[in-house]
């Protein structure tokens, strides 16, 4: 396992550990060229996005299958991502990339509303603010210009030299109206295999894009199902992605679904527990198994529903008590609590945080038994935030 | 014998259903081990029809053919395949009555930390562990040896710690067994969902 923190026992168990410099790639790949000749390869596998164009990159150094490196580029990088889709006329948002520096006033302006204003580089939401008018436009760019200047996310930014100005530049793309759903899929030498197709209840509408609920399997008719998984494809095709996870976010309304993201990784956080597949195989070793190229059972998801809360941190400040969580964890329905940040700890909402302060899991007959134990549980849940 | 129960049976059934209705027909399911005594760990995955791996044995159980490799035969002649449907877990659960299976929590009996292996074990924590991990506000105590496993209680910067497992795995684990060969397995007993202090957040 290599990571870009160093494992506190790796100089006493050397061999099992890899420390790498994500943001020196040629240094990185070296090294793991160096540990591969004494401990071989058989695949290599990122398990966030931060990794996905080393792993690939690594991955070509090794002669191991692997997503073209421009394709993982281009799925961390929004405005790559989108010249690419618009080329190749997939439906996606218009979209436009300006710097920091560029004149706010004559920008807002220049602008058609509403629109959705993103940093280039960051997921899971951080940073993305809707603005309807030239005043919150204004308001947003300046925002997610404060966001760019942590040095953690110039760190993100820095990753891969040919965009090291990613930091820098923010993207104003159209507002899509509709539906927003979640993708699970895995590219097989290209071919998308739909794993599964979460509804989000919650409307995503702004001012911030906070994702709560993700509920499987979609309550859109088998039509439209089916018109997303051909979008989908169609996006990969034009991306480059040839083999391994995917992890898609669309927008659906009358004019059929829109690609809003396609990530070359799996979904975030530990939201993957709501998915079993075949006989109970997690999503993580359906993706180990495919890198190996070891035999795969069943790519059909368990049925029948489930489903995934993320738990939204509603105002910034110090987590100092958390109660309800063996009530909800009595609703019918729901299969696990699990509350990721401790109590003491600082926590920040979106747009500024990247986190959730935990995710609530359920199983039912149906997504609207799935959706109703998580409101359930998640009514049942108190945290103090001081 | 193999047990398939009644509920496992239907609910392999369905599964084998929706599998067919997909478009691929399924002969029966393999059960595999994975692991060392005790810490054995079973798992199911579906035998397509025709696609049989030779040297397999095959077993009518309940109706379900269960396929096993011939040389797995001896460890899984008890186990009984039960589905469990829970508020605290669902899924196909895999037992053999014959393998006692620790459960993550320190023995109930009086520690022995006084055996050759326990002191062993502490000296390896003592001298190269604990010191490499207090870098990161962390610190590992042997709880007990008990039947060639060690359990063990992180604390401080690993508890709840997002690379706590990996510590113990890639780490601890690999350490102890080296020092100690004859140790089987090292357990984690910790309460990670307590750690006020851990040394990585978990991501998102």
């Amino acid at each position: 396992m290599a990571s870009n923190e160093k494992q506190t026992l790796e100089d006493i168990v050397p061999g099992h550990t890899l420390t790498l410099d994500f943001q020196n790639l040629d240094a990185s790949i070296k090294k793991v060229i160096a540990f591969a000749n004494e401990h071989p390869l058989d695949a290599v596998v990122s398990t966030d996005e931060d990794a996905v164009t080393l792993a690939a990159m690594i991955s070509e150094a090794l002669g191991l299958p692997h997503n073209p490196i421009f394709a993982t580029e281009a799925t961390k990088y929004k405005d790559q991502l989108r010249k690419i889709l618009t080329r190749a006329a997939i439906p996606t948002p218009m979209a436009n990339c300006f710097s920091i520096t560029d004149p706010l006033e004559e920008i807002a302006q220049k602008v058609t509303y509403p629109c959705v204003l993103k940093p280039i580089h960051l997921s899971a939401s951080r940073g993305v603010i809707r603005a309807n008018t030239p005043e919150e436009f204004k308001s947003a760019f300046i925002r997610i210009t404060k966001i760019l200047s942590d040095s953690e996310v110039k760190r993100l930014g820095k990753g891969v030299t040919t965009r090291a100005e990613a930091a820098q530049k923010i993207l104003v793309e159209s507002f899509i109206s509709g539906e927003e759903v979640a993708l699970e899929g895995l590219v097989q030498n290209g071919k998308l295999t739909v794993l599964a197709l979460f509804d989000k209840p919650d409307p995503l509408n702004g001012l911030f894009f906070e994702e709560t609920i993700y509920v499987t399997p979609s309550r859109l008719s088998p039509i439209v199902q089916e018109r997303i998984a051909v979008c989908t494809q169609q996006a990969c095709d034009a991306i480059g992605l040839k083999e391994g996870p995917i992890h898609a976010e669309l927008r659906v309304n009358e004019n059929g679904p829109f690609i809003i993201e396609v990530a070359a990784r799996s979904i975030g956080g530990i939201c993957s527990r709501t998915l079993r597949f075949g006989l109970g195989v997690s999503l993580e070793e359906i993706i180990l198994r495919h890198a190996l190229k070891m035999p795969i059972d069943s790519l059909q998801r368990q049925s029948p529903a489930s489903g995934v809360m993320m738990i939204p941190i509603p105002h910034a400040g110090i987590l100092s008590d958390i109660e309800g969580v063996e009530e909800a964890v009595k609703v019918a329905g729901i299969e696990g609590v699990t509350i990721m940040i401790r109590r003491k700890q600082k926590v920040i909402p979106l747009p500024e945080g990247r986190r959730y302060l935990g995710f609530i899991f359920a199983k039912g007959e149906s997504p609207s038994d799935v959706e109703v134990a998580l409101r359930k549980a998640h009514h049942a849940l108190k945290f103090t935030i001081t | 014998m193999i047990e398939v129960t009644e509920i496992a049976k239907k609910k392999i059934m369905t599964l084998m259903r929706d599998q067919e209705d997909q478009g691929t027909i399924m002969e029966g399911v393999r059960i595999t081990y994975s692991g060392m005594l005790p810490t054995i760990e079973y798992r199911l995955a579906f035998v397509e029809a025709g696609k049989e791996e030779s040297g397999d044995i095959m077993v009518n159980a309940n109706g379900i053919k269960v396929f096993t490799e011939e040389r797995h035969s001896g460890f899984l002649s008890d186990v009984r395949i039960d589905f469990i449907e829970s508020l605290q877990q669902t899924g196909f659960k895999v037992d053999n009555p014959k393998v006692v299976m620790p459960t993550v929590v320190a023995p109930t009996s009086p520690a022995n930390l006084n055996t050759p292996q326990a002191i062993a074990i502490k000296q390896v924590l003592d001298t190269e562990i604990n010191p490499a991990i207090s870098g990161h506000g962390g610190y590992i105590t042997l709880l007990d040896v008990k039947e060639q496993i060690a359990y063990i209680q992180m604390s401080g910067g690993c508890q709840g710690c997002g690379m706590a497992d990996v510590t113990l795995k890639q780490g601890v684990v690999v350490a102890i067994k080296k020092s100690v060969p004859e140790i089987i397995d090292v357990l984690d007993t910790t309460d990670h969902g307590s750690g006020n202090n851990p040394y990585f957040t978990p991501g998102k």
